[in-house]
């Protein structure tokens, strides 16, 4: 039978709750309440005044049990069971009422909202007394970290992570590292180059003795537990043998096979069937595309092999399989950027100069199919002429919802961008078609700025369709839109279209997400723990997220998360364990009737059945509290802590009793 | 193009032409229509300065009615006070006049006449050039030469129009009670080119201005001052003066000459609450704001009240930008709320320091019928009057 | 059921949450202020499939009108496929409830995501009304008038 010396502490959250509720009448039904012993009202309860105030009825009154009715138990639960513990009670004494989120922020009416309350309170208070003390266990924490995608999320993580001594495996998928960003030419806002400052740290996480780099890899599964996570990665195989090739690229230049279209070039250019993706690629040695390869699809060929002064080629390689121990892991697997095909209105791949801006990024770049130059494409081929009129269109499915409601953060800046780059090198005249120019960085206002002044023009209205003329055998695009501050429509008669497309999470996110057991938003972007608080967080302890895989953002905010995240990885592995919630189950092998359905709902394996005394047996390190077998147990012989059947049913005998709301 | 014809094509050279004679100025807009928002016009007519600017910015001329609309501006610069991007918006409306008149845009018949008038005779009223120092005739007013410390500038208003002859007249009194060594340029003098400027005749402006400047560079003034707000706009920002010429505007001028001491009040008037109406080319256009208050309240006898709309938040006379020369419907005259405000303060006198704006406040106070409680005067008149 | 029953009529409503995503809906629907039903009071739980269908059996003879179960989105279960427990359990409680005279429309599972503040509320007022509409959970009655119609 439960007994105890309760403390119900009623905080007024400034008027969020005392604004809307009487604190008096709470108070007063607290003291109805079974074994409250104290009832006490506070300003702000979470404030030192209002913890100490905790404290000192805790001492005074000799309570066993608190309940704190508050805000929800996400926000500060932590908070008041280290209050409560430093007054000499288990931190497991503790029961949060919700009254704000739950209650204050959502009810309309104030006295449904004091009813709802009452009901809250009266759970809470009938709970806390069913429950019992507990030991948090801590778990050590391995001292490596597996970072998943070698973007500039991940190299920057890396890179901070290498250089405070922690070792670090980096995990890339593509045969080269490198990302996004690779494809750039310029960077917005400062229009530096993006070679100039990504190459040196790609090369750095290729040298660097913590770092071991794995591309060409994917992540297979992910087990274990916070802190000591094992990693299955699979290392597919390259066809190369990396210890001896030196990355001389003869194999390459001997591959009778020319025409694959590349994929870092995005279609634009053609690569061999072995290939290095890009010249300042790391690692330099290549892969070979066994799709593509003559020797893989008909038997024969191997010139490559001849070739190989280092005899570094290896047809007979397969995928591999490692397993790595991790003590956290980030994920900076980064976004896809929209595929604007499904957009019937802007025909893009139907007509040949209606570009979209990963496009554009290759075709700017110095390394790209036309060297940096911009000119049109005449039957799928580029030409050598260069436009005279460029139209480049805003918010291609972002802020929409047919495609993605949300807004793409870094479209209205590169956008700026390629004016600039498309006027420096063609002087032709540019329209922008926007809905709002949303220039929110550091330097970026003054980037908008800079690029009105470079006569820019800029017109607002989202352009209804893309009409094709002729004119003299050129395409001619007439983009039909209207102008809203003038309320006027136009017809703009352009020699090419940029659709400046969102940034999309990776179509794999949720299987990603499964892997290590984290959530997705509803646009399939990570989900982090806290928005505002902790953005590069997770709802899984150890698991941290970087860059755009969390949502779309710019190269600043990208790098910013990568150090971030980096530094949630290094706090977790100096100090070396992690702490285990101990709200698992447990068995009574007195009542165990060994139906061995318990062991078939663990998601973890951590029942197993004793053959010789034929009951379930749990491993407590491998149980993480989920409370399936709880449910299931036909016997009752299974029990979680802290989410008891008895403290749940207390909870449901206290909200009933309260009584019902009169209509 | 036909199948299209419902649509617009922008007209490239439009823009071109309007964005080299507004000195770029259309580039730097992005369009947040604070200008609209704080155009004085909204009170009387509908008036739309973002969308003038952003049809330029893309190539699309004004609609006919709109290039007609246009001359109703007047230029008082409110919309430049508050522009978050500096732009020179009143260049912009300039520039639109200028290709108005170059391209056959019917420019209004009131306008058409200032301007034709300009032409013949380097004045708006259709009077000849000879006639310009004929207010002065009795004064004794001498003619500047080399020996003139201090060089006059009269303006077309203050040599033509009756009432704002007695400016100049109080101006001279003045002059001659602290000794000053002074004098016109007589009939030489030409019209400053401010007004014009901002109509759009840009080369008229620039002849009559290069015209007054060759006779300056003769005279060599140690400091010219003028009656008008506007001559003081061009003079300070457009003419090419001597060295070591400086310029003010009549009130600033007094203002350091009560500082020196050099004007010493002898009468004091009534007890008179006076407020002032800020001048749109004095205040916004050249921020003088203290210097005509300093002078009204160093006259015994003024206690100045302010209007709730006073310095950088002025409400225009109506009578900038060629304004005071055209025939406007009495309903959409700014004067009306303007005289309002003043007499919402309980002053008896409404003093400004621009002949422009008293013309218009004086037709402003007749045109609701309170002359008994409101006189309108120029703070040049009120200190000749306490001398 | 008699006008004069169902006017006026609130019911209580327990709400088992998910903490990883149908309670943190809540705290989000709370920071947005968006009103929600007050009739649904949430227990917080570690996942759907915790809740044992004797804590349903419990609720409804205490005098719960109605029992809503908020869990994760198929494949985002924190625990691998709690979710699916609690789907294919409370599908199977219905049907047994039923036999009991309540009506399995009392019983209602829900997938809501940390994100879905507005799926929450429109949820949770939507089962409210349901709840209202059914009436209050008159046990004895229900059971009376199913043994009446077999015998019939």
């Amino acid at each position: 039978m439960e007994t105890g010396r309760i403390g119900v502490f009623i905080c007024h959250c400034g008027t969020n709750i005392a604004g809307k509720i009487s604190i008096e009448k709470l108070m007063d039904f607290a003291r109805t309440l079974p074994f409250v012993d104290a009832v006490r009202d506070n300003k702000y309860t979470c404030s030192e005044l209002g913890q100490s105030a905790i404290q000192d009825v805790i001492r005074e009154r000799n309570l066993t049990h608190v309940v704190v009715a508050a805000c929800s138990p996400s926000m500060h639960e932590k908070t008041f069971r280290n209050t409560i513990e430093k007054a000499g009670l288990n931190r497991y004494m503790l029961s949060i009422c919700n009254l704000r989120e739950m209650n204050t922020w959502v009810t309309e009416d104030n006295e449904v909202s004091l009813f709802k309350a009452k009901k809250l309170l009266a759970a809470a208070v009938r709970r806390v007394v069913t429950q019992k003390p507990l030991e948090e266990e801590k778990l050590p924490v391995t001292s490596r970290v597996v970072i998943v995608g070698a973007g500039i999320a991940g190299i920057e993580a890396s890179l901070q992570l290498a250089n405070a001594d922690k070792e670090v495996v980096l995990v890339e998928r593509e045969p080269s590292i490198g990302g996004q960003m690779a494809r750039f030419d310029k960077t917005f806002p400062t229009l530096d180059c993006a070679a100039c400052i990504l190459t040196p740290k790609m090369v750095d996480v290729g040298q660097h003795p913590n770092i071991t780099l794995m591309t060409y890899s994917e992540i297979e599964e992910v087990t274990g537990v916070p802190g000591k996570y094992d990693v299955k990665i699979r290392k597919k195989a390259r066809s190369i043998d990396e210890v001896t090739c030196t990355g001389c690229g003869i194999c390459e230049e001997e591959c009778p096979i020319k025409k694959i279209p590349s994929e870092f070039y995005v279609g634009l250019k053609y690569r061999k069937a072995v290939y290095k993706p890009f010249p300042q690629a790391v690692p330099q040695y290549p892969v070979i595309d066994r799709k593509n390869c003559t020797y893989f699809l008909k038997g024969k060929c191997r010139i490559c092999e001849k070739e190989c002064p280092a005899g570094s080629i290896d047809f007979e390689q397969e995928d591999t399989f490692i397993n790595v121990e991790a003590g956290a892991l980030i994920l900076a697997t980064g976004f896809e950027p929209f595929d604007p095909v499904n957009i019937p209105h802007y025909h893009y791949g139907e007509y040949d100069n209606v570009f979209r801006a990963i496009e554009m990024e290759t075709i700017l770049n110095s390394s790209g199919p036309t060297g940096g130059d911009f000119f049109l494409r005449k039957d799928g081929k580029f030409t050598n002429s260069k436009p005279k009129s460029v139209g480049i269109i805003h918010c291609v499915g972002s802020r929409d919802e047919n495609y993605n409601p949300y807004c793409s953060r870094v479209c209205c800046m590169y956008s700026l961008k390629y004016a600039h780059l498309i006027k420096e090198r063609t002087d032709a005249t540019i329209y922008q078609f926007y809905i709002d120019i949303r220039a929110f960085g550091k330097g970026y206002e003054e980037f908008y700025d800079r690029l009105q002044k470079e006569c820019v023009i800029f017109i607002r209205g989202k352009p209804g369709k893309i009409i094709k003329t002729e004119q003299s055998g050129q395409e001619k695009l007439i983009v039909q839109v209207e102008d809203s501050l003038t309320q006027t429509p136009l017809h703009f008669p352009l020699d090419a279209v940029i659709l400046s497309t969102a940034l999309v999470s990776r179509p794999d996110a949720h299987e990603v997400a499964n892997k290590f057991g984290i959530g997705c938003g509803s646009e399939s972007f990570f989900r982090e723990l806290h928005p505002k608080l902790a953005p590069v967080s997770t709802q899984v302890d150890g698991v941290f997220l970087a860059g755009a895989c969390q949502g779309p953002k710019d190269i600043p905010d990208t790098v910013a998360q990568g150090a971030a995240a980096a530094a949630g990885a290094l706090s977790l592995l100096s100090r070396g364990y992690i702490v285990n919630e101990p709200t698992i189950a447990s068995i009574d092998e007195d009542l165990c009737s060994n139906c061995k359905m318990c062991i078939s709902v663990c998601p973890y394996d951590a029942i197993a059945e004793d053959t010789e005394k034929k009951v379930a047996v749990l491993t407590a390190s491998k149980c993480k509290g989920c409370g399936l077998c709880v449910s299931i147990c036909p016997s009752g012989s299974i029990e979680q802590a802290y989410y008891s059947d008895d403290a749940i049913l207390a909870e449901i005998k206290g909200i009933i009793e309260t009584g019902k709301l009169k209509g | 193009m036909s199948s299209f014809s419902r649509y617009a094509v922008p007209d490239l050279e439009f823009r071109k032409k309007i964005i080299d004679m507004s000195q770029e100025n259309l580039n730097f807009c992005y369009q947040c229509s604070g200008c609209t928002g704080v155009c004085p016009l909204n009170m009387v007519i509908k008036f739309n300065p973002r969308e003038y600017i952003h049809r330029s910015q893309i190539g699309l001329k004004p609609l006919p009615m709109d290039f007609e609309k246009l001359w109703q501006c007047t230029t008082c610069a409110a919309c430049e006070d508050l522009c978050p991007k500096e732009v020179e918006i009143t260049e912009i409306v300039a520039a639109l006049r200028s290709y108005a008149i170059d391209t056959g845009e019917k420019v209004p018949g009131s306008y058409t006449q200032a301007l034709e008038s300009f032409y013949s005779y380097g004045n708006p009223f259709n009077l000849g050039a000879d006639a310009r120092s004929d207010w002065a005739k009795e004064l004794n007013v001498p003619i500047a030469n080399k020996e003139t410390e201090v060089l006059f500038f009269v303006g077309c208003n203050a040599s033509y129009d009756p009432r704002s002859q007695s400016i100049a007249r109080a101006l001279v009194s003045i002059f001659n009670k602290a000794n000053i060594n002074f004098g016109t340029m007589g009939n030489k003098e030409k019209d400053c080119g401010n007004c014009i400027y901002f109509m759009g005749e840009k080369e008229l402006s620039d002849h009559e201005r290069s015209q007054n400047e060759a006779v300056i560079n003769e005279i060599q003034p140690a400091v010219i001052v003028t009656t008008s707000p506007h001559s003081y706009n061009f003079f300070s920002k457009r003419y090419d003066l001597p060295k070591g010429t400086k310029v003010y505007h009549y009130v600033q001028y007094l203002d350091q000459l009560i500082k020196e001491g050099k004007i010493e009040f002898t009468k004091s008037l009534p007890e008179t609450n006076v407020t002032f109406h800020d001048p749109c080319y004095l205040g916004r256009h050249n921020d003088v704001y203290d210097e005509p208050r300093r002078v009204l309240e160093a006259i015994p006898g003024v206690k100045l009240v302010e209007m709730t709309n006073n310095r950088r938040l002025t409400n225009c006379c109506g009578g900038g930008g060629g304004n005071s020369w055209a025939e406007t419907d009495i309903n959409e005259r700014l004067s009306i709320p303007r005289v309002n405000e003043a007499l919402e303060t309980g002053a008896s006198v409404l003093a400004t320091a621009c002949y422009f704006c008293l013309t218009m406040l004086e037709d402003g106070v007749k045109g609701v019928n309170r002359e008994q409680d409101l006189k309108t005067k120029d703070i040049a008149e009120l200190v000749a009057e306490a001398l | 059921m008699s006008s004069e029953e169902t006017n006026g009529f609130n019911p209580t409503i327990i709400g088992f949450y998910c903490r990883w995503c149908t309670h943190a809906a809540a705290d989000l629907a709370g920071t947005s202020r968006i009103p929600v039903s007050a009739n649904v009071i949430g227990i917080r739980v570690p996942c759907s499939g915790r809740v044992d269908p004797s804590f349903i059996y419990d609720a409804f003879t205490k005098g719960a009108d109605g029992v809503f179960i908020g869990g994760c989105h198929y494949g985002d279960c924190h625990y691998e496929d709690g979710n699916y427990s609690a789907f294919k359990r409370t599908k199977m409680l219905q049907k047994v409830i039923k036999e009991f005279g309540i009506e399995p429309e009392r019983v209602r599972i829900e997938w809501i995501s940390a994100s879905e503040a507005n799926k929450y509320k429109l949820t949770l007022d939507e089962f409210t009304e349901t709840i209202r509409e059914l009436g209050p959970l008159n046990w004895d009655k229900h059971l009376q008038e199913r043994d009446y119609e077999k015998s019939v």
